[in-house]
């Protein structure tokens, strides 16, 4: 286990060092993901203007859910920046050079590219969390465990989406839909989805866990709530290690490609 | 004089884009699950006192948006292959031959938006009528909201063509469309009428040419006046003219700019 | 499977290896993609049938084919990368698709065209992270790095980003980072492809010292003879998918590479006897269509040479070395005209391998 953090970290050490080297790049990445972000206050900052809650939630409910949203995110694309790509990398057969090195291959495409802007997404996160979210250390504590649970969800639905690929070929298309409604539904409070919508945002399109249970817990921890967030984020990432780990024994790899058909 | 050409092209690009009429469909599923959410977000904020401005009724919002989000999303990207073309000197090809780049470059625009449109056309309104039933409408005002839409829809091009030029003297012009796509958000009027904010801001969306590319044509699908539509296209084609000169000129001056560096 | 005494003498047995793909059949038209949407149609492709092998710890193998002859299906099955369809595998006593991490830690791979180095990033640091892939100790991995260093000569490129360095440093890098684990297997595709012939003799001579002194077990395939004449002492030629040839390069080299491609360009003008001899009086311009019509014309029949191409005072021709040696060759190329230009060159591989073919039905 901590073996493996410590993977994680020299790898996303590895990644800030290789994107330094153009530090311009660097910085502007993240200096207009953080803009970016604010961005979406806007809409909030009209609406609060002439309503006081929406369906019972405030203006600063509404900045840790977005919060959450960015900070999950954010960990996600820049700690595992491969996720988005899982599926282009299995279907081109580019897994070869994971599975020559005595590592998880699972673990070590993941974490062998980091989108930086997603630092940007983080400091956001943070941010607004520290200037607009409820006061003390507790909340801040609860907010990180839950963003780094949401991380781990939204994570797992990217690799379980994109191990499709080993078994249906072209899965880049289902996974970019199922990230975008992800952070869309994300946005906006979970009181606007009733019915079969709101089961949907616990199951298929875990937005209920990357982003609303965080946002509860924040709001008032509870510590069963917690416990359904920690153990469903376990559960998400053994689906999506045992998609991948069956996949991977359907893996062609890539000359094949290009040199047949 | 030879406008037939142009009509040609943008009639080849609309036949090629219905081949990836799968990925025209997947934009419109983003589409539809926007305006999902709006009708939602109408539905809760509807019955709170004071939340909607005057003259809008929770239905018309719903339309509003259906038509602000259908420009915004059926407006065909162009900005990164101009970009492009300018970085590898590939926009000199257009100096060989028989037509002018801007115009080649809007008919493809409108070969490829005209499809988007099409498609965000038809689900905005099924899923509008699904959602809060139809709003009055007449064919002479469909027709009207339509030509102020196309206008919308040419100056969106006009625009992001002097900031895809830039690239003649601007490395990465990247950020520049990320600041245009958060302009036409803020002072455009994407997700609510700016009737909606506080009044200093309001004036200054109304001032600015943006509010033409959104504001101003949804608008007028929602509360139609003959007024407001001589003005609203008035300006637009103000506004066309002044920017399609301005495309003009950038590139004459970047294209000779080109010729002294060899591309 | 295999006792302990069996793995210190074979480093790789393959038996019946094959590998069939799935290919998808898709039509052309929107209904047709529609139609395989529902119900896809696959054809086989048996890109590698019933391949069986052994090499020997600290054996030179090259292991050549023409493109798509299941070189590199075969390779990824003995990495582990791909699962066989049938047959087994072993190497250095584990089977590579079941028990690839453990096995990762004693190969090493260079994969010509697929980089591990970072590409932003200078080797030094690549070689910091795959230490920590690897989980070296520190003290051993600084020894190794060191002794590695001095070897590959790294010294200098060290700390320059790899997009900055030139193929043939790089790809230096990539060997002693294949090797940075001490691997007792190396399997390496194309690893001097793209370089140019001074890069090429550094890396073979690397790859040998490396086999000489750690005695490590070299698969290697290529495209260019150099690399599998000065490399390797076995060769194992595959085509469709099975093994066609497998034999020592000094008999490969005997039978053959005993033929050599030169090509000429002799200066026919002045003093050359133009004229004179009346077997090089080419026509001008119509003898394009025929040249083995004019070749009897061209005086060249020598023994053991076969003239494949010529125009004006332009040669190419082969050479039987057993017959007749180049210097002779060239002798009686003097002795028509000044010799302008010259090179000799292996045929290409291809032809090589047809050759065995041809002789091997």
């Amino acid at each position: 286990m901590t073996g493996g953090l410590s993977f994680v970290w020299e790898h996303f050490k590895f990644n800030l060092a290789s994107a330094m080297e153009y530090r311009a790049g660097f910085i502007s990445q993240v200096v207009f993901m953080v803009l970016n972000d604010m961005f979406l206050l806007f809409f909030w900052w009209i609406v609060f203007g002439r309503v006081s809650n929406v369906g019972g939630w405030t203006f600063q409910d509404v900045v840790v859910l977005q919060a959450s949203m960015a900070v999950s995110y954010g960990l996600s694309v820049s700690v595992f920046g491969n996720t988005p790509r899982l599926p282009v990398l299995i279907a081109e057969g580019q897994l070869d050079y994971y599975m020559l090195l005595p590592r998880d291959p699972l673990l070590h495409v993941l974490v062998s590219r980091s989108d930086i802007s997603g630092i940007g997404d983080v400091a956001f996160g943070v941010g607004v969390m520290v200037l607009f979210g409820p006061d003390g250390l507790g909340p801040l504590v609860v907010f990180s465990m839950s963003a780094a649970a949401g991380a781990a969800v939204f994570t797992s639905f990217g690799v379980i989406a994109g191990s499709l690929a080993f078994f249906i070929g072209h899965a880049q298309t289902i996974s970019q839909q199922l990230a975008g409604a992800t952070i869309t539904f994300g946005g906006y409070p979970e009181p606007l989805f009733r019915g079969i919508v709101r089961v949907a945002l616990y199951s298929l399109i875990p937005a209920g866990f990357v982003v609303y249970l965080p946002a509860r817990l924040v709001r008032s921890f509870d510590l069963g709530t917690f416990a359904v967030l920690m153990a469903f984020a376990a559960f998400a990432m053994a689906v999506a290690y045992w998609m991948f780990r069956r996949g991977l024994s359907r893996y062609e790899s890539g000359s094949l490609v290009g040199t047949r058909v | 004089m030879g406008l037939a050409k142009y009509v040609h092209i943008a009639r080849i690009n609309f036949a090629a884009k219905t081949a990836y009429i799968g990925d025209v469909l997947l934009g419109s599923a983003f589409y539809a699950l926007i305006l999902y959410i709006f009708v939602q977000l109408w539905k809760v904020l509807g019955p709170s006192p004071g939340v909607l401005p005057e003259g809008f009724s929770q239905k018309e919002l719903v339309w509003y948006l259906a038509a602000s989000e259908a420009i915004m999303l059926g407006k065909a990207p162009i900005a990164s292959e101009v970009s492009d073309e300018v970085k590898s000197g590939a926009i000199a090809y257009a100096l060989g031959r028989p037509y002018s780049y801007l115009g080649f470059k809007l008919a493809t625009y409108w070969g490829d938006t005209s499809l988007r449109m099409m498609v965000n056309v038809v689900i905005g309104a099924a899923v509008a009528l699904a959602a809060v039933g139809a709003i009055p409408l007449s064919p002479a005002r469909l027709l009207m909201w339509g030509a102020a839409v196309a206008l919308a829809l040419t100056l969106n091009f006009f625009m992001v063509m002097c900031l895809s030029l830039s690239a003649f003297w601007v490395e990465d012009t990247g950020p520049f469309f990320w600041i245009y796509s958060k302009v036409l958000f803020v002072l455009g009027g994407l997700f609510v009428p700016i009737d909606f904010y506080p009044e200093s801001l309001r004036r200054a969306a109304a001032v600015s040419p943006f509010n033409l590319v959104l504001y101003a044509p949804s608008k007028l699908l929602v509360a139609f006046d003959a007024a407001t539509f001589g003005q609203t296209v008035m300006m637009q084609l103000v506004w066309v003219v002044i920017l399609g000169a301005l495309a003009a000129g950038l590139y004459a001056m970047g294209v000779r700019r080109l010729n002294v560096n060899g591309g | 499977m295999f006792s302990e005494e069996v793995n210190d003498v074979r480093a790789i047995v393959a038996d019946g290896l094959a590998k069939v793909f799935k290919v998808s059949q898709k039509a052309a038209g929107l209904a047709a993609g529609f139609r395989s949407l529902m119900s896809p149609q696959y054809s086989e492709v048996r890109a590698v049938k019933a391949v069986s092998f052994e090499v020997e710890e600290g054996e030179t193998l090259a292991f050549i084919g023409p493109n798509g002859a299941g070189k590199s299906t075969t390779i990824k099955m003995l990495t582990g990368i791909l699962y066989p369809t049938v047959g087994q595998a072993s190497v250095l006593g584990m089977t590579p698709w079941r028990d690839r991490q453990t096995l990762a830690h004693r190969i090493g791979c260079v994969f010509g065209q697929r980089s591990q180095l970072w590409y932003h990033l200078p080797p030094r640091d690549t070689f910091e992270l795959l230490a920590h892939v690897y989980d070296l100790p520190r003290d051993q991995f600084r020894r190794r790095l060191g002794m590695l260093v001095d070897r590959f000569e790294l010294e200098p490129l060290m700390s320059t980003a790899v997009r900055k360095l030139s193929l043939g440093q790089r790809m230096r890098c990539e060997i002693a980072a294949s090797l940075l684990h001490s691997p007792r297997v190396l399997f390496l595709d194309e690893p001097t492809v793209g370089l140019d012939v001074v890069a090429r003799r550094s890396i073979r001579e690397l790859i040998t010292e490396m086999n000489r002194e750690e005695g490590v077990t070299v698969f290697l395939t290529s495209h260019d003879v150099g690399d599998i004449e000065q490399v390797c002492s076995r060769v194992m030629v595959i085509n469709h998918g099975t093994v066609a040839l497998d034999t020592s390069v000094a008999a490969l080299r005997r039978d053959y590479m005993k033929m050599k491609v030169v090509r000429v360009r002799l200066d026919l003008g002045v003093g050359a006897g133009a004229g004179g001899d009346g077997g090089l009086r080419y026509g001008d311009e119509d003898d394009d269509g025929n040249d083995d019509g004019c070749v009897d014309g061209a005086g060249l029949d020598i023994p053991g040479v076969q003239v494949l191409k010529h125009k004006r005072g332009n040669f190419k021709l082969q050479v039987n070395t057993a017959t007749t040696s180049i210097d002779d060759v060239l002798a009686r190329l003097m002795q028509i005209g000044r010799i302008a230009d010259i090179t000799i060159a292996d045929p290409p591989l291809e032809q090589i391998i047809a050759e065995m073919y041809a002789e091997g039905r």
